[in-house]
């Protein structure tokens, strides 16, 4: 009878052990990388940040390259549009995102941003005007801002002058790429950036308002 | 006779009155391979670096040349010595730790802090930078206080960096309000220095009873102040993303996060 209790309670650890194990071992492993790492006071906050995430596990960021690698609990479920949305939450730009999950599938998000200024054709314009910003990381995200309207091809901020060039299909609208880049924080001289989103960049970011 | 005489007494007044404002100027860049510098401290005739980016601490000789590494920091930043003893504000890991002969202590603290970002030890004075908290945590030798709030005002500051304690008073890197603020030892801010001067991101600082010193990062630049507010010199040249500045004897040392080296400075 003794025997069978040992048995039955070291059969019970093994199971409880194999559970946990199993738990511990269910996690998908996530590579963002991130443009505009130039401060690191602001790259080693975004690691901090990330790091007080319920569940995460080796937060690393390498500085050279940009990349930041996690881990987060599989069941959590955890998906490349709220990676990105946590990135720009910290105030940075995330370039790209692939996840392995546990199950040994890969997502990424790379190809499809890629595709989106290649699919710009037509008549092309260029359009410069005076964005507010200060360091490498206002570069990424002025430069992300109008990348992402429809039709543009290319956009660069130059940090020295302030002026960013935008190369566009002839429809797109100074007023357009202005409102944009407003809504990502940094003024211009005609349309300025709400009060809220721009206390919510990271302190280097936050330049000399536009009067 | 008396008009020679009073032409030499005339002369020589003049030129004991001439202000003797000896530039800086740089001597060497020490090239540091993959070392990231952010912080330094001098400690038995040698320069212990706070490599942020790699976790690390690196002791190296005047010349560059690495004589230890202690591995297993989490971004350390500003640092600062006593009596051979590091401190390593640890911004990843909310701590202050205590470094010497191989043996690692966690300082006791009556506060949490947010990414501690720099540390100034001075007589049994200590004064903590605590950058997300937006303010100076300081033990005056009998109690911690804390002094500062977030914001743009006097005696508020906005992601503070660095801080170095004086005789009479603390000098605070306000970084991303782009200046100097000098408080007294009870907390109640002095001085505003250096926001005329366009700087962006004040991040690190040196000071002593004749200068303060301090990193434009974003723009490449170092600005000696003296403490009533006067421009004495801006340093561009070697500079690349300087991080900390560290006076020992007649040799300024500057550390370039970017450029991963130290510039030295000598008055010429």
């Amino acid at each position: 009878m003794k025997n069978i209790m040992v048995i039955l309670i070291a059969t019970f650890l093994f199971g409880i052990n194999n559970n946990l194990n199993a738990q511990s071992e269910s996690m998908d492993e996530f590579t963002v990388q991130v443009d505009g790492l130039g401060c690191p006071f602001c790259a080693y906050g975004l690691e901090k940040k990330f790091k007080e995430l319920k569940g995460i596990k080796n937060v690393k960021i390498e500085m050279e390259t940009g990349i930041m690698d996690f881990a987060y609990p599989t069941d959590k479920s955890l998906t490349i549009v709220q990676v990105e949305k946590q990135v720009e939450k910290a105030g940075y730009t995330p370039v790209s995102v692939s996840i392995k999950r546990a199950d040994g599938s890969v997502e990424k998000s790379e190809e499809a941003n890629n595709n989106a200024s290649d699919l710009v054709s037509g008549e092309l314009n260029d359009i410069q005007f005076f964005v507010a910003g200060n360091c490498d990381m206002c570069k990424s995200r002025i430069e992300k801002a109008a990348k992402d309207v429809e039709g543009v091809q290319s956009a660069t901020w130059n940090k020295e002058t302030k002026e960013l060039m935008v190369r566009a299909v002839s429809d797109v609208a100074k007023s357009t790429l202005q409102t944009a880049v407003a809504e990502a924080g940094h003024d211009t001289k005609s349309v300025k950036a709400n009060k809220d989103t721009y206390n919510n960049l990271p302190g280097c970011c936050q330049y000399e308002r536009v009067q | 006779m008396k008009r020679l005489l009073f032409t030499v007494l005339a002369c020589i007044t003049l030129f004991s009155c001439t202000k003797t404002n000896k530039e800086w100027q740089q001597f060497e860049t020490i090239e540091l391979g993959k070392i990231t510098p952010i912080g330094f401290a001098f400690v038995a005739n040698n320069i212990w670096i706070a490599d942020g980016d790699h976790n690390q601490l690196v002791e190296v000789d005047e010349k560059g040349e690495i004589l230890n590494t202690a591995v297993g920091f989490e971004r350390p930043m500003h640092i600062d010595s006593k009596d051979g003893v590091l401190y390593i504000p640890e911004y990843g890991s909310d701590q202050i730790i205590k470094y010497g002969n191989g043996k690692r202590d966690i300082l006791s603290l009556s506060d949490s802090l947010d990414a501690p970002a720099g540390v100034a030890v001075f007589n049994q004075e200590i004064a903590i930078a605590d950058f997300y908290n937006h303010r100076i945590v300081y033990f005056d030798g009998q109690k911690w206080f804390s002094f500062g709030k977030e914001g743009k005002i006097k005696g508020e500051l906005y992601y503070p960096t660095d801080v170095q304690i004086l005789t009479d008073k603390i000098v605070v890197a306000d970084a991303y309000n782009n200046r100097i603020q000098i408080f007294d030892k009870s907390g109640n801010s002095l001085k505003i220095i250096g926001e005329e001067e366009k700087m962006n991101a004040a991040t690190g600082l040196y000071a002593d009873d004749s200068e303060i010193w301090i990193t434009d990062f974003e723009n490449d630049r170092v600005l000696v102040f003296d403490h009533d507010g006067n421009v004495q010199q801006i340093i561009t040249q070697g500079l690349s993303k300087p991080t900390e500045i560290l006076k020992v004897g007649k040799m300024v040392y500057i550390a370039n996060y970017k450029g991963k080296n130290f510039s030295t400075f000598k008055q010429k």
